[in-house]
């Protein structure tokens, strides 16, 4: 009997299979790799010498293809083709592939061939710059939750009513789970969330709008997961069972690339003792290879152990157990662990705790609490408990602190502390970096991480943990070994990973890649988080990270500047919020529970809000009827009568802005019988020019259909529409249109703004950005045979000002005659100069009153800003914050002339937040 | 102040912001589909904790140090010559431009020196490029800025960098796109590393105005005109040459050979026009046989392959990874618009430029740029009329039938950027292309706005093969995976259709 083998070595995994004469599989493997492929490799083609001497022929997929081919004379075959080729022999009637992996997902669109009945691929689509519809995303976040992956799909399953989590990117998508599970969020829901989070990630950034012929196949390591196959059935509004799920899901690959095998010709079979020792000696020898430079910077200097290492946090001397004293308790819930610092009347810490919370932040700050009692004893009385880090608003209700402080503020705060001097703070945590500036002893800049965790310990510990490393015990004394630390690359944490696994097929040495992480966290802090601002001489640098000996001498390296690292780094947050606990105490009495308070939940209810038309999602956390508190409410109604106070007597700005605007559908109601309706989306040009294009519309005598408001829902159904990456407005207009459509809405009116009004005529250009400009054109491309697009291209400025016979003629095409046009096109410029006008007024109102130290100017682009549905209810946060927000379009913009190097400043919004910003 | 991921003005406007709000509080919160609402609560808290009232820098002091010079002022004595600003700026100094691909940059150089600017071609960007360029930008800004701002800083690192001596210049732009920003983006960064006082030249070359005439002077544009177009011809006998050459590496080296004497009689025709031009298309016409001769095995006909896409990214092989070798590799044949994105686009501008001219009333002018577009697309015709066969069935696209081709898909005012990819993906579709890779930067807001047309004009057209391959400096290892599966693609239809 004659076999073939296909291996397929993919990013986490290896898959062998060995077909015999009639293309049956007849022995599958599936082998994880754990950052060691080629001694997997070397250990699975040992076993499988067992029962197979021999093969006629070898053809190796996935992204190790072409290592394995290159050390045991394999041809390599792209894994789009073999995974095809696969999924067609099992399932002769396939016409679309999802294929998710551990670090790339495929979409395969097969179709027969009319002529010779052949299959072939006739379109595909990988995941590009984003991890988050992969198999790496479910298996780090079922990590961090402390659950295997078969673990995690047989949990979720359980769900009902799975959680919302985003999933555009990996980081959005952890901080998600971290803050659902700070608000006591079920477990179940918060991982069905996830599979739905990927389904709808892996839609947008690999199906872009393609259609998804049945039937479906699902295939790769992540089809074994019920609950994710649930979640793309959800999310594709597909009966539930539609989706097949085809035997040896896991090693299709594999079984593609051994029919491959089949059909080619190989000068000799491979004798599997040969090839297994060709791959040990590879191994042996690997050490020599890659001795060159690397990639991209090549000149990253080796990491010597730092000069002043970071100390341990010794018991204070200060305290003593016979003693009373007053002390202050500092507690910060951060994204992965828990800190607790308690300082004495001076601001000296007396003892802290540390510890990882495992996805329970409760339990653990309950424990480390009553550990801190222990040795605290009867003796020390707490006057005051600060909270904060990200968990601050739930952990604090619960535990009853009287100070909730942000953490940028707790620990600059603590930094001011542990030296007054100091000019910059670094601080790595677990899932946020931060840099403060400070001048004369205040904070004067400040920057968080935004989209992206590479620059932060989790990314850290998730690689080490990839190589097989124990951050605390051995991670800086292999980097130190290191003489010459890879290129990991910088940006997001995907990429970065993307290159480990790259660099470590092609058997780079571990030492280098964990050198290379040192620097991949530190080069990713630099650009993402510090970018262009300036960075001091006395800079000290806290946070989890601060513990890790090679990451301060890849950080002093990079920066040329020496660091200092206090004992207590990995609690500054907490010593800050004690620090401010203990400024903001005024002889009261603390509303701190106590150390052995029970923080058991009795109950913990999660309802929609019916107040008002946001429908917020409000989880409500009890122990008994006289202890409950709220989250999730935007509005006041489940603050404290303080709150409640500083919300009512601050101006939403933002809302009267909506309510001007909107106040121009209420006027000239027509009758609604008879009369053709035109759908409007509420996004894009909508937030600048609804009152122009209502009123012409509504004259000519059409009835002008909204579409819903912009929410969550609406955006990721539009989402499976999307078919190139734009930008989140954009993205939004596409579940407008479909949410018209939906409304059975036939004619959609979306005009092509080119150029926009001038507020003053300093300036040559004012334009309206390309994707405003092209959205009729996408959308048309999008939606062919779904809706027609009414799409006037106006220039509404300079020497092409049309406007007025654009109106006329675009009336004209619907039978409008040109009197009825013209008068309803003038109405139409009048009710938006009367809009403008009133924003303006209000403006001067505003300002006339204003108390400039709790004012802010909010600047934006006026299809984000003003729609609440993408704004997050930015005003009324600032309003639970006391603090007036005046939208830029308010202020007497055409007042400012702009300065001449801003003269090719061509987009019509630029112009407009130059100039807020000038007035400022 | 508010922006989200990918907006393309915000990641110039937001630098421009925090230039004139320096030393004033300003928070800026990035908000996209992420639900969480902690980051931008702790973001507002520890904003309002920092709020003090500082001095605030007033616009005398914002100006000094950004200025560039992007139009000519006022009129000049001799419009075929440099305007005497741009002379005054560039006296005792060395104009440098960063390299893009050999057949734009040695002609570019070759036309300015040869109305005596002394410029020079930057080296090829490499890793430290990039490692520079994004250190100083803000990191939104497309890839060709990343990249070019990584050019000239790390040009200042030179040891013999005198910033008296010298100046740098790129093409500006006033259409909607980032392109338009690169020259105040480039100023602003030198600016920050102490370089205000090394002039930054930017052109303004638009469908409104052709500042690059006016300043560099019209005898330097028509000799990158008639230089870019030749080498354009070259280059396409070039891609229907070299995957069938026998001798691996010898059309590139006749190809190179060729730009170099092309730029050679460009930079040396101080002679009479008519003159200079005979002699330059009888170089063109040698250099062009020569590559033809070149020992070819076209036993196994290759399926073709169009390219188009962003221009830096498409002419620069850095930047794009090599790709159109990878595709040769691959066992395709390729064919672009290549340089002629360049030309093809500024041609169309030339169509804009009368009408423009005819609007403001002034018809000698509209006269005068009907006259310059006869005299281009004569001379096009007359080197492209130099191909045949492969070589000879992609060419230069005119106004009118462009304006013709593209009414069902875009509006061709929206940006001629645009509206050429538009026309050369159609042109593509007619021309028996078996597939179509359309290069895209990320967040490029022209890429992503005509993406979704493209792929309705491939569905059009029987599911023609499209690729989009995203490109931003990042070593992305399933790049070949996905064009090894594209040209197995290609290669299928190629089978089916063609």
């Amino acid at each position: 009997m004659k076999y073939w083998a296909g291996i397929d070595l993919g990013s986490i995994s290896l898959k062998l299979v060995v077909i015999d004469e009639a293309g049956t599989l007849i022995a599958s493997v599936y082998k994880r790799t754990e950052g060691r492929p080629l001694a997997v490799l070397q250990d699975v083609l040992s076993e499988t010498s067992k029962e197979f001497p021999e093969f006629e022929g070898i053809v190796s997929t996935g992204s190790g293809r072409g290592l394995i081919a290159e050390i045991i004379g394999a041809k390599p075959k792209n894994e789009i083709l073999t995974q095809a080729q696969g999924a067609v022999a099992l399932t002769t009637d396939v016409r679309s592939i999802i294929e998710i992996g551990g670090q790339d997902s495929k979409l395969i669109l097969v179709s027969r061939d009319p002529k010779t009945g052949r299959v072939a691929v006739h379109d595909h689509s990988l995941n590009e710059v984003c991890a988050a519809g992969t198999g790496s995303f479910l298996d780090q976040q079922a990590s961090r939750l402390g659950l295997s992956i078969e673990e995690l799909g047989q949990v979720a399953m359980k769900s009902e009513h799975p959680a919302f989590v985003a999933g555009r990117c990996a980081v959005f998508a952890k901080s998600d789970l971290m803050h659902l599970q700070q608000a006591g969020i079920k477990r179940t829901d918060i991982l069905a969330g996830l599979c739905m989070a990927l389904a709808r990630n892996y839609l947008s950034s690999v199906g872009k709008g393609r259609k998804l012929e049945a039937p479906i196949n699902f295939q790769g390591g992540v089809a074994a997961n019920p609950a994710v196959v649930r979640a793309f059935e959800t999310v594709l509004e597909q009966p539930q069972g539609s989706f097949r799920v085809p035997d040896h899901f896991k090693v299709i690959g594999a079984l593609g690339a051994a029919l491959a095998a089949q059909k080619s010709e190989f000068a000799a079979p491979f004798n599997l003792h040969k090839i297994t020792a060709q791959v040990e000696s590879h191994l042996h020898s690997s050490s020599q290879l890659h001795t060159g430079p690397c990639l991209g910077q090549s000149d990253l200097q080796v990491l010597s152990p730092p000069k002043l290492q970071p100390a341990k946090i010794i018991n204070s001397p200060r305290f003593t157990k016979d003693k009373k004293q007053n002390v202050y308790l500092g507690i910060d819930v951060g994204a992965a662990s828990a800190k607790l610092v308690v300082i004495d009347g001076d601001g000296e810490p007396l003892a802290s705790r540390y510890a990882i919370t495992q996805g329970n932040p409760l339990q653990t700050i309950r424990t480390l609490l009553l550990s801190l009692r222990k040795e605290l004893g009867d003796r020390a009385r707490v006057r005051s408990v600060g909270v904060t880090g990200s968990g601050r608003s739930f952990i604090g209700a619960m535990i009853g602190a009287d100070v909730a402080i942000n953490e940028i503020s707790a620990q600059a705060r603590a930094a001011l502390r542990i030296d007054p001097k100091v000019d910059t703070l670094i601080e790595i945590g677990g899932q946020d970096s931060k840099y403060v500036r400070f001048a004369n002893g205040t904070v004067v800049d400040f920057e968080m991480n935004k989209a992206c965790a590479a620059g932060t310990g989790s990314f850290l510990e998730e690689q080490a943990s990839r190589l097989g490393i124990q951050i605390e015990d051995e991670f800086s004394d292999i980097a130190y070994a290191s003489r010459k630390p890879a290129d990991l690359g910088t940006r997001c944490t995907v990429f970065m990973e993307s290159d480990l696994i790259h660099h470590q097929q092609n058997g780079l040495q571990t030492q280098d890649l964990v050198a290379g992480l040192a620097y991949g966290v530190v080069l990713n802090y630099l650009e993402n988080v510090v970018g262009s601002h300036p960075i001091g001489d006395n800079i000290h640098f806290q946070g989890g990270v601060a513990s890790n000996g090679a990451v301060i001498a890849a950080l002093e390296n990079q920066i040329g500047k020496k660091v200092t690292v206090s004992p207590f780094h990995q609690v500054t947050g907490a010593w800050g919020a004690a620090l401010y606990a203990q400024d903001r105490w005024q002889e009261t009495e603390t509303r701190f529970k106590g150390f052995d308070f029970d923080l058991h939940l009795t109950d913990m209810s999660v309802f929609n809000c019916q107040g008002c038309s946001n429908v917020c999602r409000i989880t409500c956390h009890s122990r008994g009827d006289a202890d409950t508190v709220h989250f999730g409410g935007i509005c006041d109604r489940y603050e404290s009568a303080g709150r409640q106070a500083l919300f009512r007597s601050t101006p939403d700005l933002l809302e009267k802005r909506q309510e001007l605007m909107l106040a121009y559908a209420q006027t000239g109601a027509v009758s609604e019988e008879n009369i053709q309706a035109i759908g409007m989306p509420r996004a894009l040009f909508f937030y600048d020019h609804f009152p122009l294009w209502y009123t012409f519309l509504q004259q000519i005598g059409f009835r002008v259909v909204l579409s819903s408001a912009s929410d969550h829902d609406l955006y990721y159904r539009g989402l499976c529409e999307t078919q190139s990456d734009s930008c989140l407005p954009v993205k939004m207009l596409y579940g407008h249109v479909l949410d018209l459509i939906a409304q059975g809405i036939e004619t959609i009116f979306l005009p092509n703004e080119i150029e926009l009004p001038h507020e003053r005529d300093d300036l040559k250009r004012s334009y309206n950005c390309p994707y405003m400009q092209g959205s009729p054109y996408m959308m048309r491309a999008a939606f062919t045979g779904r809706a027609r697009f009414i799409t006037p291209d106006v220039y509404m400025a300079g020497s092409r000002e049309n406007l007025l016979p654009v109106m006329v003629e675009t009336a004209r095409k619907m039978g409008i005659p040109r009197k009825t046009a013209l008068c309803a096109a003038k109405a139409a410029r009048q009710a938006q100069e009367d809009f403008r006008n009133e924003l303006k007024k209000t403006g001067r109102a505003v300002l006339k009153k204003l108390n400039r130290n709790r004012t802010v100017i909010l600047m934006g682009k006026p299809h984000h800003l003003f729609d609440t549905g993408q704004n997050m209810h930015l005003a009324k946060k600032l309003r639970k914050l006391g603090v007036t927000a005046i939208p830029y379009d308010f202020l007497p913009l055409s007042e400012v002339t702009l300065p001449d190097v801003f003269a090719n400043v061509v987009w019509k919004n630029s112009h407009d937040l130059l100039r807020a910003a000038i007035l400022a | 102040m508010l922006t989200n991921f990918g907006c393309g003005p915000d990641s110039f406007t937001l630098q421009y912001i925090d230039e004139v709000l320096a030393g004033h509080p300003h928070l800026v919160v990035e908000i996209d589909d992420h639900s969480s609402d902690a980051g931008l609560i702790t973001r507002l808290e520890a904003f309002l904790d920092t709020l003090t009232t500082p001095a605030r820098t007033s616009l005398q002091d914002l100006e000094p140090g950004l200025e560039t010079l992007t139009a000519r002022s006022g009129p000049s004595r001799n419009q075929m010559m440099p305007s005497e600003e741009l002379r005054r700026t560039l006296d005792g100094r060395k104009l440098y431009f960063p390299y893009v691909s050999p057949g734009m940059s040695e002609i570019l150089k070759a036309a300015i020196r040869s109305v005596g600017i002394d410029v020079e071609i930057l080296p090829p960007p490499d890793g430290r490029t990039e490692e520079l360029g994004k250190k100083y930008a803000l990191g939104s800004e497309c890839h060709p800025f990343i990249v070019t701002l990584g050019d000239f800083v790390k040009l200042t690192e030179q040891p013999d960098f005198d910033p008296a001596k010298s100046a740098v210049t790129i093409f500006n732009y006033d259409g909607a796109c980032r392109l338009s920003q690169y020259t105040l983006g480039h100023k602003l960064a030198l600016k920050k590393l102490g370089y205000e006082n090394v002039p930054v030249i930017g052109p303004i070359i638009s469908t409104r105005r052709d500042e690059f005439s006016r300043l560099f002077g019209l005898r330097c544009t028509m000799a990158l005109w008639k230089g870019w177009l030749a080498a354009e011809v070259l280059e396409r006998q070039l891609l229907a040459t070299r995957p069938y050459e026998k001798t691996p590496g010898s059309t590139d080296k006749a190809y190179l050979d060729g730009i170099h004497r092309i730029a050679h009689v460009l930079e040396c025709s101080s002679e009479f026009l008519p003159h200079a031009e005979t002699k330059l298309f009888k170089t063109v016409k040698a250099e062009v046989a020569g590559i033809k001769a070149i020992p070819v095995n076209k036993q196994n006909g290759r399926p073709k392959i169009g390219i188009l896409g962003e221009f830096y990214t498409v002419l620069n092989s850095w930047a794009n990874a090599d790709l159109f070798k990878q595709l040769e590799d691959l066992g395709a044949e390729v064919k672009t618009h290549g340089i002629a994105a360049t030309n093809f686009f500024l041609l169309f501008a030339e169509h804009y430029h009368a009408q423009e001219m005819r609007r403001k009333r002034r018809p000698l002018a509209a006269a005068f740029y009907s006259l310059r577009r006869h005299w281009m697309v004569k001379w096009a015709d007359a080197l492209e009329d130099l191909l045949d066969g492969s070589s000879g069935d992609v060419r230069l696209l005119h106004s009118g039938q462009i304006m013709q081709d593209i009414s069902e898909h875009i509006h061709s005012d929206i940006d001629p950027v645009s509206t050429a990819f538009v026309a050369r993906f159609l042109d593509f579709t007619r021309k028996g292309v078996a597939g179509i890779n359309y290069v895209m930067v990320l967040n490029c807001m022209l890429s992503n706005m005509t993406l979704p047309i493209f792929r309705r004009i491939a569905a059009q057209n029987q599911n023609l093969p499209l690729l989009a391959t995203p490109y931003d400096g990042l070593k992305q290892t399933n790049t070949r995976t996905r064009l090894e599966a594209f040209v197995e693609q290609v290669q299928g239809f190629q089978g089916r259709y063609l």
